[in-house]
């Protein structure tokens, strides 16, 4: 009896007291570096996360070091681990979209890195840091002109396609919308879909519409309206953007089933020559380049102006970043390893997963050859999604499933419209 | 009750806002529709195969009854993103199973976009929860037969009784209490219905596929490229979600309650 007690004893005394020795010893400063990457560590932009690992662990042998391939739920997981920022595996640096890693930057989570950017020298080019990137990126990425992330990579929107194909069918990059339209039909009457979509995403579903309206009414007037200052019957080209994208679906433009197409089989059918384009980000060559066959020659070309629109050339512009956690100590690694990052020699591995580098003079990448192009002939550059993806709920709930419903051909343009201003004004609750 | 994104600032209490909102918003009407689509129509479904294989399996109708048991519960044990992937390949327009099955019997016409609208997304993503589920309710019934004492069978074969009317007069009396659990069950289950959804279609196309429960997980910790979640909406759809869970086994487990069966 006394024996029993005595284990009783002893197993509340350890219950109790061992949340006091939970946690681990603090660690010093600047031992350690924890990267949490928003990749998957099969796909090819996680392998060269580890590569730029690597050569940080060769310049500091002494820095413990973690990769954690968190996938693109990272700041999910990151949101569940705020409640114990000094745990020794909580992460120095975060990778994400510039536009999620916003969010971040507004709550005040992450490191100002605007001094390191605009004071110190780039890892291995004698130039301050920050010119050592596209400045047309930096001006979008940055919020009330403070760096809060350093880019990666750099994105745009265009139409990939095949130039073997546009050839054997006797086809140009189309300059105009007309040009486009005889593209389109002439892969159609060759038994070709000319685009290839996976309409279970919505946000593919919904960026058509963001492209033809950012040019049509103009990317400061679709922000108005999306935030409900505005009405979407104020200006005509809200309506025309919505009839260019149902010509897509009357004309039967995408491939048979698109709309039950589940992500990445329209990619797929892309790689494989069944369809002749797809309108997606230039991040499409990094993440199909094991898909790629030899004999395919891509390249990207923009949408055409489009006759009276508000702007003519609407550029959306973006990249996946590196944030430092304002509450890392291990900042002075974190630092270095978004320099390495950044570095002219880690490009080059980069260049070959064909992932578009942020910097000022990296080789261009050959199925990217265009995109160059298309970004110094803008008229007027925005962030992805001209931002709407910022918008939390209305983004969500109302303007991605009636973007669907608009390409699935469910709703007319007119019907579009009518639901676009009544569901914004009941939103916002005009 | 508040606005918040999840992250660091403090919520802001905004009352019963968020209430206010669901109630005009036509998303979430859209996911409570299609929950009571799974919770009434698959679960009648799942219900009768369940009794009905519950009625050939059990006595001495079938040989080897538990290998065909067993067989009916093995894709409850398959983790359901996994067979989420499987039923999206067969759904797939391109090369899916299903079309190709449709193209080889000369029902070609009949082949389409499964997922690609409410109208065939809802009865896709119903038959794989069906072809998931029903083995799980299967178990559940026949253990409860093994229960059933052999005598009431022997008498009742005894006085002329058929099996078909064994089954109803002997064994749904005394599985009665077996069969209101597994129904309770089965209305938990589907209300708060998520991983085969949310793996299939992500609630799409344009939000009819939607659960409460992906809604709820989609405005609480927003989609891949949703900046912004709000963790508070989220929070207002789990509790409505909770209240209509309590509400409906409630009711049913009212409109169910009777005395016991003794012979």
């Amino acid at each position: 009896m006394r024996f029993s007690r005595i284990v009783c004893a002893l197993i509340c005394a350890i219950v109790f007291t061992a949340p006091l020795f939970g946690g681990g010893q603090q660690a010093e400063p600047n031992e350690r570096l924890v990267v949490w990457s928003f990749m998957n560590e099969g796909e090819t932009m996680g392998q060269w996360h580890a590569q730029v690992m690597e050569e940080f662990e060769r310049q500091n042998p002494d820095v413990e070091t973690q990769l954690v391939f968190q996938g693109r739920d990272v700041l999910n997981v990151l949101r569940a681990r705020l409640s114990d920022p000094s745990a020794p595996d909580f992460p120095d640096i975060v990778m994400q979209s510039d536009g999620l890693l916003s969010t971040l930057a507004e709550e005040g989570l992450l490191y100002d890195l605007t001094d390191e950017l605009a004071n110190t020298q780039a890892y291995d080019q004698n130039e301050m840091w920050i010119d050592t990137f596209d400045p047309r990126l930096m001006d979008l990425i940055a919020l009330e002109d403070r760096w809060y992330y350093v880019p990666e990579s750099m994105y745009t929107k265009g139409f990939f396609y095949d130039e073997v194909m546009f050839e054997e069918y006797g086809l140009d990059v189309p300059e105009t919308w007309d040009e486009f339209v005889n593209v389109a039909e002439t892969l159609k009457e060759n038994g070709v879909a000319p685009l290839s979509l996976d309409g279970n995403i919505d946000f593919y579903n919904v960026w058509h519409y963001i492209s033809f309206a950012q040019r049509l009414a103009g990317p400061d007037r679709l922000w108005e309206a999306a935030n409900g200052n505005i009405s979407f019957k104020d200006h005509p080209g809200f309506l025309e953007a919505a009839e260019y994208v149902a010509l897509f679906a009357e004309n039967e433009w995408f491939q048979d089933g698109y709309m039950g197409s589940a992500f990445p089989a329209a990619q797929a059918l892309f790689t494989q020559g069944q369809t002749g384009m797809v309108w997606v980000g230039a991040w499409f060559p990094s993440e199909m380049a094991d898909e790629i066959p030899p004999e395919m020659d891509m390249n990207i070309f923009d949408l055409p102006p489009l006759p009276g629109a508000e702007e003519e050339k609407v550029v959306e512009i973006w990249g996946n970043a590196h944030a430092i956690m304002d509450s890392s100590i291990n900042k002075e690694n974190a630092i270095e390893f978004i320099k390495i990052m950044s570095s002219l020699e880690m490009q080059d591995p980069k260049h070959e997963l064909k992932n578009f580098s942020p910097l000022v003079g990296a080789t261009p990448v050959e199925e990217l050859e265009n995109m160059t192009d298309i970004i110094e002939s803008a008229t007027a550059v925005t962030n992805n999604y001209n931002k709407l993806n910022t918008l939390g709920a209305y983004w969500g709930s109302v303007f991605q499933p009636l973007g669907t419903r608009l390409i699935a051909g469910q709703l007319s343009p007119e019907e579009f419209i009518d639901e676009l201003t009544q569901q914004t004004d009941a939103h916002y609750g005009n | 009750m508040t606005r918040w994104t999840g992250f660091f600032a403090s919520p802001e209490f905004i009352g019963l806002s968020n209430f206010r909102r669901l109630l005009r918003d036509g998303q979430f009407m859209t996911a409570l529709g299609n929950n009571f689509i799974y919770t009434f129509v698959a679960g009648l479904v799942v219900m009768g195969l369940a009794l009905m294989y519950t009625y050939i399996l059990s006595g001495t109708r079938i040989k080897r009854a538990k290998f065909f048991s067993n067989l009916f519960y093995f894709p409850n044990m398959i983790a359901q993103a996994a067979t989420a992937v499987l039923w999206v390949f067969v759904y797939n327009p391109n090369f899916g199973l299903l079309n190709g099955l449709l193209d080889l019997l000369g029902l070609d016409a009949m082949s389409q976009a499964w997922l690609g609208s409410r109208g065939t997304a809802i009865p896709s993503i119903s038959f794989a929860l069906i072809w998931r589920s029903m083995g799980f309710y299967l178990i559940l019934l026949l253990a409860g037969v093994d229960k059933i004492p052999g005598t009431y069978y022997d008498a009742a074969r005894v006085e002329g009784a058929s099996d078909i009317l064994i089954f109803f007069k002997v064994t749904i009396p005394l599985l009665w209490d077996v069969l209101v659990i597994a129904v309770s069950l089965w209305i938990i289950n589907s209300l708060k219905f998520f991983e085969l959804v949310w793996a299939m279609t992500k609630g799409g196309p344009a939000g009819q596929t939607h659960t409460m429960a992906t809604y709820m997980y989609m405005m609480a910790f927003g989609d891949q490229q949703m900046a912004r979640p709000q963790l508070g909406y989220g929070s207002s759809i789990a509790v409505a979600l909770f209240v209509i869970s309590i509400l409906l086994v409630g009711i049913y487990r009212k409109a169910a309650d009777r005395d016991a069966v003794q012979y």
